[in-house]
């Protein structure tokens, strides 16, 4: 890969914190905050509860996945209820499963995976509800970094939804999924971008002023720029195909893709790191296009 | 009768009279022509049961000799069988297993019989959204390979006033008049052979689950037959699309009402109604028959006629050449007296109300502000007119009626109807369950076709985004798309029905220039045209 992106100097002086944090700690996981998430662990599945935010993210991140992973190949289903028959989904940060049981009802074998025994035991319980999941789905207890040291196979896909923004070491954990990745595996990953605009949107107006998440989820420092992001994943040899804006109404409960990054957003990479082709870093345009679906995002690589 | 009160509203009319069952009991019984409801909660069908409704639901729902299908469709007329069509030729659906229940019998009748039968006195006009869908189910073509009745022209006039306004060029079809049995035998015929449709299936009751809980809705049959259903979806019977006899009685109306006050303190949910319907009678009855046409030599059939009559409106809707279908909603006590009267005299009083100048009340100041007001309209009307537009609408007659078809005389009461929700925990309302309203406008069988089309698209888009099936989501997402168009439409039909029922000068004033206006303005005719194009 030819070393012409820019040095650590010339990285706004807000990813340099975020650069020397790797110094610090190798782990991508933190104790912290599976507890954070396992206090919660009652309320994964509540209609109005606390994840309710997530429920509805899920009209966005399903078709970012099945469509990613369709355009790319990955998929040559030619069944329509279940496009995704053939596909193995590591889902990252699983939690209550809420991501992980539509990708399994879309025909692909997911594996979810959470370092929370209580969010773990809570997607059990409910996975086994829907007799259409039995032998798709499948829960393991387990930090990343472990299970990526411990892999009995490689997945086509590894997704790791509103995770990012939780974990200390993003090297670490990026790192780790692409232990995951088979050759041309794709990797999904939505968070949160840090600027000043995320920090009003996504501490102050949702913690605070309008109550969707409880205060404490989040830590503005802990956000991870978009810029550094692709950086850093182009480094381990993963190409951003796709990057786009999401957007929170927080009333009427609905996402909905926007193209400005500064606050959610979603990201697609493909790992390319065994092709012997020279790949240029800057835009490639690609549009995935997907008759089935008219909730896809046009890419679009700044 | 419980403290958790369940209260349903049912509607027989039997011959005039009007009998009137208000049950609150959480199961009630059944009546001769009409289907009872229950929220059960327990497999214990005590109606004295005052437990909490915490209690475990599975016992009812997980009956192991019920049959198990993912979409049940219960209630097989134009919206249930057009459902049918509509999930089998999905790519993404027609893996489901479906089952259509009619409560009807099965008529062997094919389109080739009925093309050489009579005319049918009900119809409905097919708009072309609907035909769209039709067409692409593969009906609209069998549809018309057995006859249909393009309405190229549109006139409406008011019998208080001068006014009127004219649609249509008569080139392109505005609407198609259909018989309602022919639809009915076309989309019979396309529904895959993958989807089970049972005849004669009535059904005794519905056990439908709590909201927000995971059980599944369970249909108990009159046979004793249990079907448990993934989703549930409800239209009306195709009994009710039959024709007619004349002088018999006139339909039953079916009110599916349904209140829960749940044990709220316990439950900690809202108890707010699950299923209210908004229904106002409008005290009128419509008169169907099917007229014979004075035939004109150079002109064809292809104009449909109303008049606004002081009791309401007189439609005659073009079959074919020399044949309409006649659709007069007035009082009930003049809808049997036109039951009760000859041939003969019923073809004159049709043409004396078409053709007669009586007003209820006239003024010459009235007359005067109506004459200037529209002489206004269309001076205004010039301003919006470029040299391509259509001129000014001339008034025509319409052809005398010379006969009215044997046997085809009969009338049915008229109501207004609109449930609160249309969707429910696994339940969905389609067409006339969800919806009815008057026939001035022709619209009921329309409304019908796009609850279809928007639940088949909701269906697809929610089972691609990996949800269950009959999700709360993906019901709602249905709901929140077809109450935006059905009210609009329901409001301003309901709106014109009143506006249009009053003989004060006021009023007649109101509309007439409105109503000139409207056939002046060019701008807003073509919007009018546009939107019930769409």
């Amino acid at each position: 890969m030819p070393q012409n992106y820019c040095t650590v100097r010339e990285i706004n002086i807000k990813t340099e914190t975020y650069q020397n944090t790797r110094h610090k700690q190798q782990s991508s996981f933190n104790d912290e905050e599976v507890r954070k998430f396992g206090a919660l662990s009652d309320h994964w599945w509540a209609r109005d509860g606390p994840y309710k935010p997530l429920h509805s993210l899920n009209r966005l991140r399903v078709p970012l996945v099945r469509d990613g992973l369709i355009s790319t190949g990955a998929t040559v289903s030619k069944d329509g209820r279940q496009p995704l028959e053939g596909v193995t989904i590591l889902d990252v940060g699983c939690g209550g499963g809420i991501l992980s049981e539509p990708l399994a009802r879309l025909g692909a074998s997911v594996t979810g995976l959470d370092a929370s025994h209580k969010s773990i035991e809570a997607a059990q319980q409910h996975s086994s509800l829907d007799a259409d999941l039995q032998g798709r789905l499948q829960y393991k207890c387990c930090d990343l970094d472990t299970f990526s040291q411990r892999l009995d196979q490689q997945y086509d896909a590894v997704v790791a939804s509103e995770v990012l923004e939780h974990v200390d070491s993003i090297e670490a954990f990026i790192e780790s999924c692409n232990a995951c990745l088979k050759p041309s595996g794709s990797l999904f990953l939505t968070t949160i971008n840090r600027t000043p605009l995320s920090f009003l949107g996504a501490i102050v107006a949702a913690e605070y002023l309008l109550r969707i998440v409880p205060v404490g989820t989040h830590t503005w420092d802990k956000f991870v720029p978009i810029e550094a992001l692709k950086k850093l994943l182009e480094e381990r040899g993963l190409q951003t195909r796709l990057q786009h804006g999401m957007l929170y109404a927080p009333v009427l409960d609905r996402w909905c893709w926007v193209a400005d990054t500064s606050v959610n957003y979603a990201l697609h990479a493909v790992n390319i790191a065994d092709t012997s082709v020279n790949y240029a870093l800057h835009a490639v345009n690609y549009a995935p296009e997907s008759p089935m679906s008219p909730e896809s995002p046009t890419s679009s690589l700044s | 009768m419980t403290t958790k009160v369940l209260r349903s509203l049912q509607v027989v009319k039997k011959s005039g009279s009007l009998q009137c069952v208000v049950c609150g009991s959480r199961r009630y019984s059944t009546s001769t022509n009409a289907e009872s409801f229950s929220t059960n909660t327990s497999s214990n069908t005590s109606s004295t049961s005052t437990n909490s409704t915490n209690t475990s639901s599975t016992s009812t729902y997980s009956r192991k000799d019920a049959e198990l299908f993912d979409i049940v469709v219960a209630g097989g007329g134009m919206a249930g069988f057009a459902m049918a069509c509509s999930l089998g030729q999905s790519k993404v659906l027609s893996s489901l297993r479906v089952l259509v229940l009619e409560g009807g019998p099965h008529t062997d009748a094919s389109l080739e019989a009925l093309s050489a039968a009579p005319h049918d006195n009900r119809v409905c006009a097919i708009a072309p959204p609907s035909v769209r869908l039709l067409d692409k189910l593969g009906v609209w073509h069998d549809i018309c390979g057995v006859r249909t009745g393009p309405v190229k022209r549109m006139q409406v006039w008011d019998s208080e006033s001068d006014a009127m306004i004219a649609f249509g060029d008569g080139h392109r079809a505005l609407a198609h008049i259909v018989e309602n049995r022919v639809t009915v035998a076309a989309l019979r015929a396309r529904v895959p052979s993958s989807i089970e449709v049972r005849y004669g299936a009535r059904v005794q009751s519905f056990d439908l689950p709590p909201p927000a809980t995971d059980g599944l809705p369970l249909l108990t049959l009159r046979d004793g037959g249990h079907i448990r259903a993934r989703l549930l979806v409800r239209g009306a019977s195709v009994v009710r699309g039959a024709s007619v006899v004349r002088g018999a009685s006139v339909e039953h109306l079916e009110v599916w009402t349904v209140c829960r006050g749940g044990n709220t303190a316990a439950r900690g949910t809202d108890s707010l109604p699950w299923w209210q319907h908004c229904s106002s009678r409008y005290g009128q009855s419509a008169v169907v028959a099917t007229l014979q046409l004075e035939r004109e030599e150079n002109e064809s059939n292809i104009t449909a006629w109303q008049k606004f009559l002081p009791n309401g409106p007189l439609a005659i809707l073009p079959l074919r050449h020399g044949l309409s279908s006649l659709v007069w909603t007035t009082a009930p006590g003049h809808a049997q007296a036109l039951l009760a009267m000859d041939a003969r005299s019923f073809a004159d009083a049709i043409n004396s109300a078409l053709w007669s100048n009586e007003r209820a009340h006239s003024a010459p100041w009235l007359e005067s502000l109506q004459r200037r007001g529209t002489q206004l309209a269309r001076d205004v009307g010039h301003l919006f007119s470029s040299a391509t537009a259509a001129q000014v609408s001339s008034r025509l007659l319409p052809p005398p009626v010379v006969g009215v078809v044997e046997d085809s005389r009969a009338s049915f009461p008229l109501a207004l109807n609109h449930a609160v929700h249309y969707t429910a925990n696994r339940v969905v309302l389609v067409g006339d369950a969800a919806h009815r309203v008057h026939p001035l406008a022709g619209q009921g069988a329309n409304l019908g076709f796009g609850d279809v089309a928007a639940l088949t698209t909701a269906l697809e888009t929610s089972l691609l985004l990996g949800e269950t099936l009959g999700s709360a989501s993906c019901l709602y997402e249905y709901e929140r798309i077809r109450q935006r168009e059905n009210l609009v439409m329901l409001a301003a039909i309901d709106a014109l029905q009143k506006l249009y029922s009053s003989t004060a000068p006021p009023l007649v004033l109101l509309r007439a220039l409105g109503l000139a206006a409207v056939d002046a303005i060019a701008p807003i005719k073509e919007k009018i045209e546009a939107y019930v194009q769409r």
